[in-house]
């Protein structure tokens, strides 16, 4: 049973949520739904590299960390009723059709249109697999841990 | 999986054969050369803002001839047309009396602006121009129907300290027609 409250209330993991699934079930997902909307894109969907500015502390001065793999999609999804909406996806990965499908479920599950429910249900267990993977992150952090305080006594 | 179908004018293909046609263009000034090979039945005067610019340049559309969508697919800032590297008019229309766009300057004649005029037909019409200059065997005829002469006029003054000057694309629903500010220009009616 999906709780559709923590689903919305976790909107800025929406993104992340559904990138952790295996690609085919979200673009079997994204698929469904284009059957059932008019989709149709904004901004040319593009995918590449992008350059990670930072400001440094002392000088203020911007420098660029690295580059980093960017995709992204600015969406119009029209309902069969006429109803138009937006929907729209950033991300890291090198992945223009990607990106595409992530706007699409990002403007139908914001908007709630025919098939937001499935949309939920995918992410749901798009965040179950993120907490899975958090939980792992954590035990392995405390397994790794090193007390170098026993150091310090041995020196004495 | 491709979920997101766009209009050829937009595809990365068809704007490589598009920027052929428009180097072509610029190379045999005066000639008329069809973009449907390239964009098929998107209008041409899209095609050619669609292949040149990108989020690096900027751009002005002051006669309101791109709809919201084709501003946002176009993804470069949209700003006034005295300051912007690309502009798209209405040829119709004459310029506006104290209108001058960017023409570079003797150590920059790059940061000029290139001009997209937009009428109804190109090649045939009242107004003709015969062309001399670079890429030019003696003389061309262009002849055109609703471009307002005056642009002529002042296009005359914009390139008179050459290596400053603008750029022209000439277009009408499919085919377009290149002046670089190389040509010299005389009007006939």
């Amino acid at each position: 049973m999906t709780d559709y409250d923590e689903v919305f209330a976790a909107r800025p993991q929406w993104t992340v949520a559904l990138a952790a699934l295996p690609k085919p079930e979200v673009f079997a997902l994204a698929g469904r739904l284009a059957e059932t909307h008019t989709v149709r894109p904004l901004a040319v969907s593009q995918a590449g590299l992008a350059l990670l500015p930072l400001r440094e502390s002392v000088q203020k001065q911007t420098f660029y960390l690295g580059e980093l793999p960017l995709s992204t999609s600015h969406l119009e999804i029209e309902t069969p009723d006429g109803t138009t909406v937006q929907g729209a996806a950033l991300i890291m990965a090198d992945d223009a059709d990607f990106a595409d499908a992530l706007a699409l479920c990002d403007g139908v599950l914001t908007h709630r249109l025919s098939g937001w429910e499935d949309v939920a249900g995918q992410v749901a267990e798009g965040l179950e697999r993120l907490r899975h993977q958090a939980r792992i992150r954590k035990t392995m952090l405390t397994r790794s841990r090193v007390n170098f305080s026993l150091l310090n006594e041995d020196d004495e | 999986m491709n979920l997101v179908s766009v209009e050829p004018v937009w595809r990365p293909e068809s704007q490589q054969r598009g920027y052929r046609v428009l180097l072509d263009a610029m190379s045999y000034p005066g000639r008329v050369l069809d973009l449907r090979d390239a964009f098929g039945e998107s209008r041409a005067e899209l095609g050619i803002l669609a292949c040149l610019i990108d989020d690096i340049v900027t751009f002005s559309d002051p006669d309101g001839r791109l709809d919201a969508r084709e501003r946002g697919m176009l993804n470069a800032p949209c700003i006034a047309p005295d300051l912007a590297d690309y502009i798209l008019h209405a040829a119709e229309r004459p310029p506006l009396p104290d209108y001058t766009p960017k023409l570079g300057s003797l150590y920059r004649p790059d940061d000029s602006a290139t001009l997209i005029l937009s009428g109804v037909e190109v090649g045939q019409g009242p107004l003709t121009l015969l062309l001399e200059g670079p890429g030019i065997e003696h003389q061309a005829e262009l002849r055109l129907t609703g471009f307002d002469p005056a642009w002529f006029a002042r296009r005359d003054a914009w390139v008179s300290n050459f290596p400053e000057g603008v750029d022209l694309f000439l277009c009408d629903r499919f085919r377009v027609a290149a002046l670089p500010r190389t040509s010299r220009v005389r009007q006939t009616e």
